[in-house]
């Protein structure tokens, strides 16, 4: 072989590695590797907690190996699409996820009294899971059509109209902990657009207003709002050995299992609460009980240090963003991901209500695992722009 | 660090810089660069809380809780359950069965999962023979728990299985039974709720019977599953009794006892058979009985075992111990004469006499075996006077009056002897013949077996075995030399003679040997002697090779005639017959 010549095609071909290069060079793999991470431990954690469950654990440990390989699919279509393009279609992408919330209620199938899913043969799609990053986008760019134009309570108040239709649908489901999700991610893009702080003054006191109305004073004048149940859940996490074999039975099981996992765990054949059922849905919204039983304080001070990687990394992109829309849709993304963790985590080590959460990267779910794949592919895109490539 | 003023970064690569961003970030006036990183900052805040309230909650509850916590998930997971060992058997010389454990079931209710109570009542009450209108009251309580039955069989347990009804629920226990019934109750005696024997054999014999309980360690899930057995310490099941009891022979005797007592409106009757050789108690029985399956014809009377726990004023069966006496210390023979008045005073002050049962017998010189074959009074307090106070009481104490007879069982008297230096003037024309000392039915027919075993004096034994072990056979102790004993017997022969007050208890075509009597009771209520008798009969047969010692006491007969001769003597017979067929010993 030669190198005197050069042909064009060569010289194509090196411009080809060279963006390939820049491409790879822009990737934040800090952020991918904690997302790694997380997957893998996902994977080991689901094996220990459905090892006794009816079947075995490989049910859910090959459709979730399944669910990964998918999601980084979306991840590279996610990072590779340029999010700008999804600027300026609010409204296309709003009608979308209503139409596809309304298909649900149409035609979607129940799973413990709730209809969420679509079902699509081996798999089932749960559209309001998706909902959660498209509202970041949909509010993202209808925000920056109007800030500078609008008045800024009434944008507020606009984008607040915005979220609560879609949030009201899926809490009808009945699907507690999406909507509020919805409403993080909104309280997100209203942080990144700069909406004055008497806004989240007012919104916070509305909020300890209403709940001391349905929760305290409507009940103690006879007119209960919740059902007893309802206000238990919400409520039980304050107590949970109140009524230990009743609401406060998941919280106080998930606190018996850290807690019995100690400093350093119990390893996989000691974790006998996640094992054997004492704890439920310990592949899904409990799964940080069980690294806490197998692994100990050092696996979920493991996990929590994990979570502080990606939302670090996520709030550098967001920083360094390339255009508005971009950086309010990062911070968005950022707010998704401080918020669904600590809200479950919290759940799971008894400061949180059960609001039925999941863990991002964590717990056991095909279409969630997608959305928060395709999150980091959004992330990692708009960490590309932001160097031109 | 990004720089704050401008999107340009010093110290990257220059091939970066080069390729600037299609478009720089010109922010519309309301959102500033400035303002938007404070804000990315005061998410990073945010999210710093977040994660260090976290850290510190789960290191809280993973370091500082994590020994109670761990506590509560063993104590959720691993459960005790306690293995009763199974009981021992008590059985017959023979291997029969008199007490043994059986698989039984526990009834028991949650009334409050129970929606028509009368349904269900109707359905249970007449498999577990209750009233159900009560059973009906119980299962509508809606309390959590209620005891609907217990002790029930398996047959009756596997029907109420079948009926399949919501919050009936079956646990399987095992149960006491006592195939004799009512034959033996008070010797076999009970099992309480608590698995201890609670009378009788049951409790003397506790500790070998119960057997060690195990226990085994579980590991189990929410559902009360059991995963895994962490621990098991098998029961170790108690040990066989063996009695020398005769199963067939014991329960004849309870059925001729109640006969007894049916036939002259008895307060009681009880027997004792017993080998006089060994001492070996072949059958002891008291009327009336209790069921020992049916705790409802339970009361504590009846309860008792009266062969141990009773003690009765002998009357004439009592006069043996004089005659053997003056009669082992040569003070006379059998064929001695003496003049025997028609009465003796008693005290002259208080004009109080002494007669024989017979009032109206002339004063007369009589031998002492014709004393003896009439059951003189007068006759034996004179004999009485040749022996002494001192040599009456000894010889009581020689035939083990006033002593335990060793069998152990719960409640057992030593009866009541009056010391010599407590005697009155009285006494010498009381006690000779059964009147003012107590005694206990087992000691009295031990006496009998004494002059049955040429003078030798038995130990009671109810135990042959216990588990593999031999129970050695008690000492048994001289009373009086065989000729003695010899003398003894062919007066007491005499007694059931055609003329003598025994002859009721004579068995056609062999020779019996046995004295009657019948003692006045003293009335609780006066303090005085009364109207009302205890009559007896205790003798052995065949006389001339004793086989078995029996004896009856009937407590309190009220229709008909009260002497022991009369009422006694025919149980003594019938038993004696029985005993003799049962052990294939011709007649003579």
């Amino acid at each position: 072989m030669t190198t005197l010549t050069q042909t064009p095609r060569a010289h194509q071909h090196n411009a080809v590695t060279e963006r390939a290069r820049g491409v790879l060079g822009s990737v934040d793999w800090i952020l991918l590797a904690a997302v790694a991470a997380l997957s893998a431990l996902s994977l080991y954690t689901i094996d220990v907690a459905t090892a006794s469950d009816f079947g075995g654990s490989g049910f859910y440990v090959n459709r979730q190996a399944v669910f990964l390989v998918v999601g980084v699919v979306v991840l590279v279509a996610a990072a590779v699409f340029d999010t700008e393009r999804a600027q300026g279609m609010p409204w296309v992408l709003l009608g979308s996820l209503l139409g596809a919330l309304a298909v649900v209620y149409a035609i979607g199938s129940t799973v413990n009294g709730s209809r969420r899913w679509i079902d699509l043969g081996p798999f089932s799609m749960q559209p309001s899971e998706m909902g959660k990053v498209l509202m970041i986008v949909i509010l993202a760019g209808l925000a920056l059509e109007r800030v500078g134009e609008m008045e800024p309570g009434r944008l507020t108040l606009f984008l607040g109209g915005i979220t609560v239709v879609p949030a009201i649908v899926v809490f009808l489901q009945p699907d507690l902990g999406t909507a509020l999700v919805y409403f993080a991610v909104y309280i997100g893009v209203l942080v990144m657009i700069l909406t004055p702080w008497q806004h989240f003054a007012v919104m916070g006191a509305g909020l300890v207003a209403v709940v001391l109305v349905v929760m305290v004073v409507l009940p103690a004048v006879g007119l209960p709002v919740l059902k007893e149940y309802q206000q238990g859940r919400l409520t039980s996490f304050i107590d949970p050995t109140a009524d230990p074999d009743g609401t406060g039975y998941q919280i106080n099981q998930a606190k018996i299992a850290i807690g019995s996992g100690g400093a350093a765990g119990k390893g996989r054949e000691g974790a006998t609460q996640a094992t054997n059922e004492f704890l439920p849905e310990h592949q899904t919204d409990f799964i940080f009980a069980v690294v806490g039983e197998v692994f100990g304080f050092v696996g979920t001070a493991g996990v929590v240090a994990l979570f502080g990687i990606i939302i670090w990394r996520a709030l550098r992109i967001t920083a360094r963003a390339a255009t508005q829309f971009e950086q309010v849709v990062a911070g968005g993304l950022a707010t998704l991901f401080i918020f669904q963790a600590f809200v479950n985590i919290g759940m799971n080590i008894g400061i949180m209500p059960v609001t039925g959460i999941p863990l991002p990267f964590m717990s056991y779910g095909g279409s969630h695992t997608l959305t928060n794949m395709g999150a980091i592919g959004i992330l990692l895109a708009i960490n590309r722009r932001r160097v031109g490539i | 660090m990004p720089s704050r003023s401008s999107g340009s970064r010093p110290g990257r690569p220059a091939s970066r810089n080069r390729s600037a961003p299609r478009r720089r970030p010109a922010l519309p006036a309301p959102i500033t660069a400035r303002e938007s990183r404070r804000r990315i900052r005061i998410l990073g805040v945010c999210m710093i809380v977040g994660v260090g309230a976290i850290v510190a909650r789960a290191g809280y509850l993973g370091v500082v809780q994590g020994g109670d916590l761990s506590a509560i998930a063993s104590d959720q997971r691993v459960r005790t359950v306690d293995l009763p060992a199974q009981r021992g058997s008590i059985l017959d010389a023979r291997g029969i069965e008199l007490a043994a454990d059986r698989p039984t079931a526990r009834v028991e209710a949650s009334p409050y999962l129970i929606t028509d109570p009368q349904g269900v009542a109707q359905k249970l009450a007449p498999l577990l023979r209750k009233d159900p209108a009560a059973l009906a009251t119980t299962l509508g309580s809606g309390t959590q728990w209620a005891l609907v039955a217990r002790r029930v069989d398996q047959k009756t347990a596997r029907r109420i299985r079948d009926l399949d009804l919501t919050g009936i629920d079956l646990i399987d226990t095992s149960g006491r039974v006592e195939p004799l019934g009512t034959a033996g109750a008070q010797t076999v005696g009970l099992v309480g709720d608590d698995g201890h024997g609670q009378s009788g054999l049951e409790r003397l014999y506790d500790d070998k019977l119960r057997g060690t309980p195990g226990m085994r360690v579980e590991a189990r899930d929410p559902r009360q599953e059991t995963l895994k057995v962490l621990k098991d310490v098998e029961p170790r099941p108690g040990v066989d009794v063996t009695t020398t009891i005769d199963a067939v022979t014991q329960r004849r005797v309870q059925q001729i006892l109640a006969g007894t007592v049916e036939k002259h409106q008895a307060t009681s009757a009880t027997a004792i058979v017993m080998r006089p050789d060994t001492g070996e108690i072949v059958a002891m029985a008291t009327a009336p009985s209790f069921d020992p399956g049916n705790r409802s014809t339970f009361d504590a009377e009846k309860a008792r075992d009266r062969a141990v726990a009773w003690s009765f004023e002998p009357g004439s069966t009592f006069k043996v111990v004089t005659i053997a006496g003056a009669i082992e210390s040569r003070r006379v023979t059998p064929s001695t004469p003496l003049f025997v008045p028609q009465w003796v005073w008693i005290d002259e002050e208080l004009d109080r006499k002494l007669y024989d049962a017979e009032k109206d017998r002339p004063s007369q010189t009589m031998t002492v075996s014709n004393i003896l074959k009439h059951s003189s009074n007068v006759g034996t307090t004179i004999i009485a006077q040749r022996l002494g106070a001192a040599g009456v009481n000894e010889w009581i104490a020689r035939f083990g009056f006033g002593t335990s007879t060793g069998l152990g069982l719960a409640g057992e008297e030593k009866g009541a002897i009056l010391p010599t230096d407590k005697w009155s003037g009285a006494s010498i024309y009381n006690i000779p013949i059964g009147q003012g000392d107590m005694v206990t039915q087992m000691q009295l027919t031990r006496a009998y077996a004494a002059i049955a075993n040429r003078g030798r004096m038995p130990t009671p034994r109810l135990v042959s075995r216990v588990g593999g072990d031999d129970v050695p056979l008690g000492a048994s102790v001289t009373v009086m030399r065989p000729a003695t004993a010899h003398a003894l017997t062919s007066m007491l022969r005499g007694v059931v003679s055609a003329k003598g007050t025994g002859s009721e208890a004579s068995i056609p075509g062999y020779s019996v040997a046995g004295k009657t009597g019948t003692a006045n009771k003293v009335d609780p209520k006066t303090g005085e002697y009364g109207d009302r008798y205890t009559a007896s009969f205790v003798g052995f047969v065949p006389a001339e090779r004793p086989q078995l010692v029996i004896s009856v006491v009937v407590d309190e007969p009220s229709a008909g005639s009260y002497y022991g001769g009369d009422v006694a003597a025919p149980a003594f017979e019938t038993i004696g017959q029985f005993c003799l067929n049962r052990l294939k010993i011709p007649p003579t």
